[in-house]
């Protein structure tokens, strides 16, 4: 059994979390100063080209399907604004921190990270639909990295992270519950510490830290609520993992009535219609997902 | 419809609104192909020229709404057959059998509709089911599962229970050889199996009739209800309703939602399918 301090320590030893490019620290600190402007942050950017290439081309994909072309990296930020360009390098960042190697019979990273893509979309869709104009990218990152505890586990602990995730496989219970009965820490544990490790925004620590206990959350509820929903409906679409095979009814959810709860105009959803048109979502993560890996 | 038989974006919108507003049966973006392959066969039957033209017959010509009957028909694939639809199949042995098997394990009865069952695939593959997953324990079980269609020949056809290659081709193998002997007819369903289902010619507009069948744990009604006007469809889901146990299923076809004709059903989500669920 382990307990966080003992992650921690072993990570240590086995040579410390990857750190999150220079670049990405860079940009958030030169985005979060008022007298450095976009001209700054292109430079920053385009310091890395490999970076620089894969935002670019995922602006001008069908993920965003933006009308126009975007030709440069300026005019991307000027377009969509540095919020959103900072969630999407964010995002491009980690994923290129873990590589893919698939192979490893209980956890493949290529669909994991086929899942957290699609989670990510749907939560974009969801906000996009019930709170229109309120979030810019977060509830993507946020939903592209709800289970970064998970690949830390994989890569750090991976004969007890596998025997957890075949326990919650052959009872059918929920992975944080096998997790706590054979590990003692939980991804969403090891993934608050390594968001807090690489200073992630605390919104972004929140949902990666209760994306399954939605009514745990005290900073954001509603980006936690979109990312549990994305989550849960990523699942029902069978994008990327498999997870567990159970029935559920949104309605009856937690994170489905904290989003109800704000804007109750949620309940007049069509909820078929909505899980269909899903299948463009779908697309769209895969297409992330193939530009930023 | 440009002459390579593609239709705009808004086209395909604007007809994909028509038809769900009219049947209840949704057509995702990445479901235009289907729908312009479709069209292409009925503008070619019915002569028009351009899909606005279609479109306008559809919608406003008196004969329009026999069109649509058509049009449906073309895109809803064809026939029935065993084990149709593997998402919803899943859904079924892995989540709503289960369950149901699980709240009824005290009084070991269950009874299962399926509405609109034609010739009689989908009850069958229900009855197989069932007894694959009660296995040794089903003979202290009482599963009645009763087949209705409107058609008297297709429930002439059920009840002979001999089937033809399209109708087992998504059978798994050892299924197939444990319960559909071939013999140079066709393959002729195990009499046990046989024996699970009841089948009736009947409307499922005729409530009467239908009120006799209560009360039920899971109704299958897949493809059907797309025919129906949206008062009708109203009232044959009312009656669902009403002949379900409280817990119990309703299972359409995978594209149709219930969202204009009623709100009491809870959806249910499943990887792969999407159902209802009486509270």
């Amino acid at each position: 059994m382990l307990t966080m301090e003992q992650v921690q320590s072993a990570v240590r030893r086995m040579g410390d979390l990857p750190t999150l490019p220079n670049t990405l620290s860079e940009f958030n600190r030169v985005a979060s100063d008022p007298n450095r402007g976009v001209h700054d942050l292109v430079e920053i950017i385009t310091r890395d080209p490999a970076l620089s290439s894969k935002v670019l081309r995922i602006v001008n994909s069908a993920f965003l399907g933006l009308q126009e072309p975007v030709s440069s990296l300026r005019f991307a930020l000027v377009i969509m604004g540095t919020r959103h360009i900072r969630q999407l390098v964010t995002g491009v960042c980690v994923m290129s921190m873990f590589p893919v190697r698939s192979g490893r019979p209980s956890f493949d990273r290529h669909r994991f990270w086929e899942h957290c893509s699609g989670t990510g979309t749907i939560a974009r869709t969801l906000a996009q639909q019930v709170f229109p104009n309120r979030f810019e990218g977060e509830e993507f990152t946020a939903g592209l990295l709800h289970d970064v505890g998970k690949i830390v586990l994989d890569q750090y602990f991976h004969d007890n992270f596998a025997e957890a995730f075949a326990v919650s496989r052959e009872k059918n219970i929920p992975l944080v519950e096998a997790e706590r009965s054979t590990m003692g820490v939980t991804h969403t544990e090891v993934g608050r510490w390594v968001a807090e490790s690489w200073n992630l925004p605390p919104d972004l620590t929140e949902a990666i830290e209760w994306h399954h206990q939605p009514l745990r959350a005290q900073r954001n509820p509603v980006l936690v609520a979109l990312v549990h929903v994305g989550d849960l409906l990523a699942k029902a679409k069978d994008i990327g993992f498999s997870g567990d095979r159970s029935m559920i009814s949104l309605t009856d959810d937690e994170g489905w009535k904290i989003l109800e709860r704000e804007q109750p105009r949620i309940g007049d959803l069509d909820l078929v219609r909505m899980t269909h048109e899903l299948d463009t979502d779908i697309e769209r993560a895969r297409e992330f997902m193939k530009l930023s890996l | 419809m440009a002459n390579n038989g593609e239709m705009s974006l808004s086209s395909f919108h604007h007809l994909r609104d028509f038809i769900y507003e009219r049947s209840g049966l949704f057509f995702e973006n990445n479901k235009k192909y289907l729908l312009e392959d479709r069209l292409r066969g009925r503008l070619s039957a019915r002569g028009f020229g351009t899909l606005d033209e279609y479109v306008f017959f559809l919608r406003y010509d008196p004969a329009g709404a026999d069109e649509v009957t058509l049009l449906l028909d073309s895109v809803t694939t064809g026939e029935t057959f065993f084990y149709r639809d593997p998402g919803q199949m899943k859904a079924l042995e892995g989540a709503i059998l289960p369950d149901l098997l699980n709240r009824y394990g005290v009084s070991r009865g269950l009874r299962l509709l399926s509405a609109g069952c034609s010739t009689g695939e989908e009850p069958y593959t229900l009855a197989i089911m069932l007894r694959d997953v009660l296995g040794s324990a089903f003979s202290s079980w009482f599963v009645r599962i009763m087949g209705i269609d409107i058609s008297r020949a297709a429930v002439q056809k059920a009840q002979e229970a001999c089937y033809n290659d399209y109708a087992i081709h998504s059978v798994a193998p050892g299924v197939l050889n444990r319960y559909f002997p071939r013999q140079p007819i066709g393959y002729v369903l195990d009499p046990r199996i046989k024996s699970m289902v009841e089948f009736q010619v009947c409307n499922i507009l005729d409530s009467v009739r239908m009120a006799g069948m209560k009360p039920l744990q899971l109704i299958l009604c897949r493809n059907v209800l797309i025919y129906f006007s949206e008062e009708a469809r109203r009232k044959v889901v009312a009656d669902f309703y009403d002949m379900l146990e409280p817990g119990g299923y309703l299972m359409l076809g995978f594209s149709e939602s219930l969202h204009n004709i009623n709100r009491l059903f809870k959806v249910m989500h499943f990887p792969g399918a999407i159902f209802y669920k009486k509270e």
